[in-house]
């Protein structure tokens, strides 16, 4: 290897591997940023890898150059503290005083790093073998310093999206320097031995990142779920809840704030609906049906203005409410029973909120169930009693058989029906029966985090049975399988509880901010919606209010948020809200599925041309790479000896063309080598002669096979003492001769 | 009977009424929707707390009536009482540009931009005010307040003083000015305006601004050393109005008692009137101090993820000090808590490797804390520096340079060069800073004897914990016990967060003799580990305490600390370990009787 390709692989080498050792340098640094002076600490950074260059080509032994380089340091901050004092002296001051601080306030943190980057760097230039090494210890240290961002609480970028492509950009650095070392290379005999090499170093960086990706994510799935009342749904960046339940052992709560909803009227408790659970297996418990028999609520916001098809329900008022989302899936619907319009905004530059919306629903009357004549007006009086009797004559169900048969699906549990009868025996309507199963669970179970693991297989019946206490899940499953066994339709919801205290209260008086509630994700909740005639799919809330004994927690959970966070994103909202603007994204209904791909392929190519920049150079690359390379990766998979020739001579024939040094018309292959040699200097005859050998010779042999190959790198070695790095990379670059037939 | 004729002219003249009616509906309904439309409806609104129709009417109605500052008043008086200060803001600066020279306006301004902590744009509208009514007392004593919490107090006494001339003496005059000497350090004067503040809120049937001028009084007594008088002050406070201010003082005056229960007490029954974080951050101090070094750092770190400041306005600070106490007690918190680690006995390695790295990211952490004090330090210095309050800015600079013993001696003496002259008494802190800054065993002793044993306690608390490691360095070792013993009946919790441990007499009895030896060996080190100097028997000169240790055959450990000088039991308990090896037992009980026991206050 010529020493001039040796000096510009070892500076290749030095700038990647420093570069990656820099990220981490920066990322620790981000932890403690408003303490640490980036450009003093990026100074002695540099400082520091030149100083190792200069220590190990002097040649010293190792502990020799380790004590200089430990006293170095001290003695630098012994100069600068005396350059200190004489300036204390010229001008004394306050500021002169602090000159000291200042300095050791940078001084002793990046002690640390100083040491790291130091041995790396000497090491590597002392020992090829170091690199991978080097390489593990970084990931290491990665892991390390991003240790506290797990469960995706992305602190140190403001979006997760800038997080992971600086991990990208960290993975490929490391894998250049892998490849840039040159220890494949010297490790390597053979092309297919050389990918496999190249291949296992690449493992020796990518293996373990998998590997702790693959735990961490495995936990986070497992904790997320758990984590989050059970209800939500591991997602990378945000939260949604999941469109099946299953009944935990064990859940605990966090207190993200998700989203903030406004809606006007008194404080009362208000039901977010996402997902509407009606399908039931005894297996999979409850979770959502792709096509239920009856329409349920969109899932997903669409992107305009929207009217959803209304049933037309009888006690029902229109109630319009905003959301905020912070933290939640942006393509998520989340509503009051039940919505019958929503109305997309756009957002407003820098905002806080990944997406605005309204949406107005309709909703069963303002009174809680069950019904009871209060100290109302005599007005709201006779609307409760009148809606009251009506519901009291409802005897069965009235639903066409396929939706009934969905609707009260129940597994065929007997013990649940036993036990649903027990209850409803002595009750006669479909309505008391309902007050019934609910006042029950109400009344006579206790709310749990923590129900424990059944010792058969049915963590329900552990519910019910045995235990008597568990969380939200456990009752709405509960009440929803009872009312089934007994034909009445019932399905459980997946949502957030708002309750009056999650009105967002002023911080200094009483009272509370303009009618906002947070929403966080310890408030994600499942309930219950029971089928009456006429008046559709009403909300019931069967969770205990009451405390297992030995629990201890707030279960009407008050706020605890931080009130200065709030404020400034309500201040942003009522700053904003007059510049909202519908979302017009207009689609008509019957829009075919072709012409929905075809809108979604034309926004790509429109995506694709705003960032033209990166995109065209990109695709360009690629392709040119493929051509370019084609011959050589078939080169390195294809068993037959000939064939491994042909393609390898291809190849080299790619980077002479790429230079420009095409063979002239008449010529013959064997007169171009020798043109290239006496003109090029390069080394091309030897090899030209053994590829014809292999394509005109059936006698080509494995001894050819070995020779061919060290031509080719007497070729290889030649072409690259003649062809500086940018002139090789411009080679491969250039597009001229791509399509011509070379050979 | 009515004829045909007569009822078709009927028909047609209710018919042509209806007409008319209708014609003039579209011209009747934008007659409704008035200027005065608008602000009923908006009304309305309000009272069924119906905020987003509200706030939706008073964006329509400030598009239609754009010259008009009415609904820019609402609203912003809206997002005034809500507290959306900075919302409150805009609107307000709108209906300036409307109205540039109406006071309330430009008040309300000012108080926004206050509550934002935005102090100099806070004075620029006080003046603005001051310039349209010269005589509006009450601006001249916000714009005095203002003043003070950016250390202008010469202007802040100027101005006051001037008002007191012109207006006569007035309680919220006298009060501010008061304050305003209690910042200069005029000891006379603050106490003479404080006390005439409270006849004058008194003779106003005020008794809630007495109280407030009796806690202020009583924090200049403190600053001059008079404690009583300081304690008299605070009591008076209380009577007067229940406040958490007097009750935050009456417990801080028994904080340098070392009075654990009674400041608890006090602290507590603050923090039930408190609207700011004082009392919290009280409890996080009493707590570091005595020792509840987890509870402290739970409290310490709600306060930090606080970052309402809001309330500020109404109290003589800013971020940059509010935030600098913060950091520092967190800084303490947090080598307390590193000390605690590396002295708590464990089992086994994989415990002890565990430790080390836990004490290794609790000093990361102090050192965190520090730094940020250290840079909250230096900018409060140079704020006071700048506003030539030269002794608080001396300190403040020697606070931030305590690892620079010259620099911060200087400061110190600076400091001690302005405080001793106005206040003698400071002298024996003085003497203590001294001897902290140059690591002087005789300044810490010296200190020590001057120092009042009633109400410093906590500086001799303080003195003491720095003084024993020098006495151990020096080989002074019967004087490091008798500190140590000293230390002790002051402040139990105050000896491990430092590293030290309590000289005992130790008494071992083990019933069950297959594990005699072993365990006695581990308690032993684990004891040592902990700190404690165990007595030896040809030497037990200093130990003031001695330790009686039994585990009987059935595994039930029980001891008793016994002060020998006054022969009283100080502590007992009975304990049981589940843990499966014996070292682990032994660490278990150690631990717990140390750190639940021993080293806590009963």
């Amino acid at each position: 290897m010529s020493t001039r390709y040796k000096t510009q692989n070892s500076i290749l080498l030095f700038i990647l591997r420093n570069a990656a050792l820099y990220f981490l340098m920066l990322n620790a640094f981000l932890h403690v940023s408003d303490i640490l002076n980036p450009l003093y600490l990026s100074v002695a950074f540099v400082l520091t890898a030149l100083t190792a260059v200069f220590l190990e080509n002097l040649k010293l032994r190792f502990w020799t150059a380790s004590i200089i380089a430990l006293v170095l340091p001290f003695f630098l901050r012994m100069l600068a503290f005396f350059m200190f004092y004489g300036i204390q002296a010229l001008i004394p001051g306050h500021e002169t005083d602090l000159l000291f601080l200042f300095f050791d306030k940078d001084f002793f943190p990046f002690l640390a790093v100083y040491a790291v980057v130091w041995l790396f760097n000497f090491l590597a230039r002392r020992y090829s073998h170091f690199v991978p090494i080097e390489v593990l210890l970084n990931t290491v240290f990665l892991i390390f310093i991003f240790w506290n961002q797990a469960f995706y609480h992305i602190s140190l970028y403001p979006h997760p999206s800038y997080f992971a492509l600086a991990l990208l950009v960290f993975v490929l650095c490391e894998i250049f320097v892998l490849l840039t070392a040159g220890f494949i290379k010297e490790r390597t005999q053979g092309g297919g031995k050389k990918l496999l090499v190249t291949l296992g170093y690449c493992a020796l960086l990518v293996i373990p990142l998998f590997i702790v990706f693959y735990l961490v994510l495995q936990d986070y799935h497992e904790q997320s779920a758990k984590g989050f009342s059970g209800l939500m749904k591991p997602t990378l960046f945000q939260f949604d809840l999941s469109p099946y339940v299953q009944l935990q052992s064990e859940i605990e709560l966090s207190d993200d704030l998700v989203l903030l909803m406004r809606t006007d009227g008194s404080k009362q408790k208000y039901l977010l609906r996402r997902y509407i659970l009606s399908a039931y297996d005894p297996k999979r418990g409850f979770f959502r049906e792709e096509k239920p028999p009856q329409e349920e609520q969109n899932v997903f916001l669409p992107d305009y203005a929207f009217d959803f098809p209304d049933p037309g329900f009888k006690a029902r008022t229109r109630q319009l409410q905003e959301y905020y989302l912070v933290n939640f899936d942006t393509s998520a619907l989340i509503a009051l029973n039940y919505p019958v319009t929503s109305i997309p905004y756009k957002n407003w530059q820098g905002s806080s909120f990944t997406r605005v919306y309204r949406v107005i629903s309709k909703v069963w009357d303002k009174y809680d169930i069950p019904l009871h004549p209060g100290t109302l007006s005599l007005w709201n009086s006779l609307i409760r009693r009148f809606t009251y009797s009506s519901l009291q004559r409802i005897r069965r169900a009235e639903m066409d058989k396929e939706q009934l048969d969905h609707y009260t699906e129940y597994g065929q549990d007997e013990q649940i029906q036993d036990l649903a009868r027990t209850l409803t025996d002595n009750t006669e309507g479909y309505y008391e029966k309902v007050i019934t199963i609910y006042e029950y669970l109400k009344h006579n179970y206790y709310y749990s985090l923590k129900p424990g693991i059944s010792s058969g297989e049915n963590q329900l019946h552990h519910f019910l049975f045995q235990v008597k206490k568990g969380y939200c899940s456990y009752f709405a499953f509960a009440m929803a399988l009872l009312c089934r066994s007994i034909d009445i339709p019932a399905r459980v919801v997946v949502g957030f509880y708002v309750g009056p205290y999650s009105e967002v209260p002023q911080f200094y008086h009483s009272g509370e901010l303009l009618n906002f509630y947070e929403v966080r994700a310890y408030q994600a909740h499942a309930w219950v919606e029971v089928y009456f005639n006429q008046f559709g799919w009403i909300e019931f809330d069967p969770t205990s209010t009451t405390l297992a004994p030995g629990e201890d927690f707030d279960i009407f959970l008050g706020r605890t948020g931080d009130e200065a966070d709030l404020r400034r994103l309500i201040e942003e909202i009522l700053k904003n809200q007059k510049n909202l603007s519908e979302s017009t994204t207009k689609r008509t209904e019957d829009e075919t599925n072709l012409e929905r791909l075809g809108k979604t392929f034309l926004r790509g190519i429109k995506i694709i041309f705003s960032y033209w920049y990166f995109f065209f150079p990109a695709v360009y690359i690629i392709i040119v790479l493929l051509f370019k390379y084609f011959p050589y990766i078939l080169f390195l998979i294809i068993r037959k000896k000939t064939k491994k020739i042909k393609n390898l001579y291809a190849w080299s024939v790619n980077l002479v063309y790429g230079r420009a040094w095409v063979r002239v018309k008449e010529e013959s292959l064997l007169e171009y080598a020798k043109r290239l040699q006496k003109e090029k200097k390069l080394k091309f005859l030897g090899f030209s002669e053994y590829y014809l050998k292999a394509v005109f010779s059936s006698g080509f042999n494995a001894k050819d096979f070995s020779k061919a190959k060290a031509c080719y790198k007497e070729f290889i070695t030649s072409y690259r003492n003649h062809t500086n790095i940018l002139l090789r990379v411009l080679a491969i670059l250039n597009p001229r001769f791509l399509w011509r037939n070379k050979l | 009977m009515i004829h045909n004729k007569q009822k078709y002219s009927l028909i047609i003249s209710a018919a042509a009424m209806c007409l008319l009616f209708v014609i003039l509906i579209p011209v009747l309904s934008d007659e409704l929707k008035s200027e005065d439309w608008y602000y009923r409806q908006t009304q309305d609104a309000l009272s069924a707390e119906n905020y987003t129709q509200a706030l939706s009417l008073l964006e329509q109605a400030k598009a239609l009536y754009p010259d008009t500052t009415l609904f820019n008043i609402m609203l912003a008086d809206l997002y005034y009482r809500k507290e959306l200060y900075s919302n409150a803001l805009t609107e307000y600066q709108e209906a300036e540009t409307k109205i540039p020279a109406d006071t309330y306006i430009l008040n309300q301004i000012a108080f926004c931009y206050g509550l934002l902590n935005q102090e100099e744009e806070a004075l620029t509208y006080y003046e603005k005010v001051l310039a349209l009514d010269p005589a509006d007392v009450e601006t001249i004593d916000w714009m005095g307040w203002v003043y003070q919490k950016i250390y202008q107090l010469k202007n802040a006494e100027e101005l006051l003083l001037k008002a007191i001339e012109r207006f006569g003496l007035q309680g919220r005059l006298a009060g501010t000015l008061a304050s305003v000497y209690a910042d200069l350090y005029e000891y006379e004067k603050a106490k003479y305006y404080y006390q005439e503040a409270i006849k004058l809120s008194l003779a106003d049937n005020a008794p809630g601004s007495a109280a407030i001028y009796y806690y202020n009084l009583s924090i200049i007594e403190k600053i001059f050393y008079n404690y009583a008088a300081a304690f008299t002050a605070a009591q008076n406070a209380i009577d007067l109005q229940e406040r958490a201010s007097g009750r935050r003082m009456k417990g801080s005056l028994l904080h340098m008692q070392m009075d654990f229960q009674g400041a608890k007490r006090e602290y507590e029954n603050a923090a039930f009137y408190d609207d700011a974080p004082y009392s919290k951050i009280n409890l996080a101090e009493l707590d570091k101090d005595f020792g509840n070094l987890l509870t402290a750092r739970e409290r310490i770190t709600a306060i930090l993820d606080q970052r309402d400041l809001s309330w500020m306005l109404y109290y003589s600070t800013n971020t940059n000090e509010y935030y600098e106490r913060l950091y520092k007690l967190a800084a303490e918190i947090y080598t307390g808590l590193a000390q605690l680690e590396w002295h708590t006995p464990r089992a086994g390695l994989i415990e002890e490797v565990g430790g080390i790295i836990q004490s290794i990211i609790y000093r990361i952490q102090a050192w965190y804390y520090k730094e940020k004090y250290k840079l909250a330090a230096i900018n409060t210095g140079r704020a006071y520096l700048e506003a030539d309050n030269h002794l608080n800015g001396y300190l403040e600079l020697m606070e931030a340079n305590t690892d620079y013993k010259d620099v911060a001696l200087k400061y110190c003496l600076r400091a001690k060069n302005i405080e001793t002259l106005l206040i003698p008494k400071a002298i024996p802190s003085y003497t203590l800073l001294q001897g902290l800054i140059l690591s002087s065993p005789d300044l810490l002793e010296q200190a020590l004897t001057l120092l009042d044993s009633y109400w410093q306690k906590d500086k001799i608390c303080h003195g003491l914990q720095n003084l024993i490691p020098f006495l151990e360095q020096q080989g002074k070792i019967k004087k490091r016990r008798l500190a140590l013993n000293r230390l002790y009946g002051i402040n139990p919790g105050g000896l491990i967060q430092y590293g030290l441990g309590l000289p005992v007499e130790l008494f071992l009895e083990i019933d069950d003799s297959s594990i005699e030896k072993q365990a006695r060996a581990h308690f032993i080190n684990m004891l040592k580990k902990a700190g404690s100097e165990l007595a030896k028997d040809d030497e037990n000169t200093g130990f003031q305490y001695q330790l009686y240790i039994k585990w009987d055959i059935n595994r039930q450990f029980s001891f008793q600390l016994i002060d020998k000088a006054t022969n009283k039991l100080v502590r007992s308990g009975i304990l049981t370990s589940k843990q499966d090896s014996l070292q682990a037992q032994c660490a278990d009980l150690s631990r717990r009787m140390l750190f639940e026991y021993i080293y806590r206050e009963k």
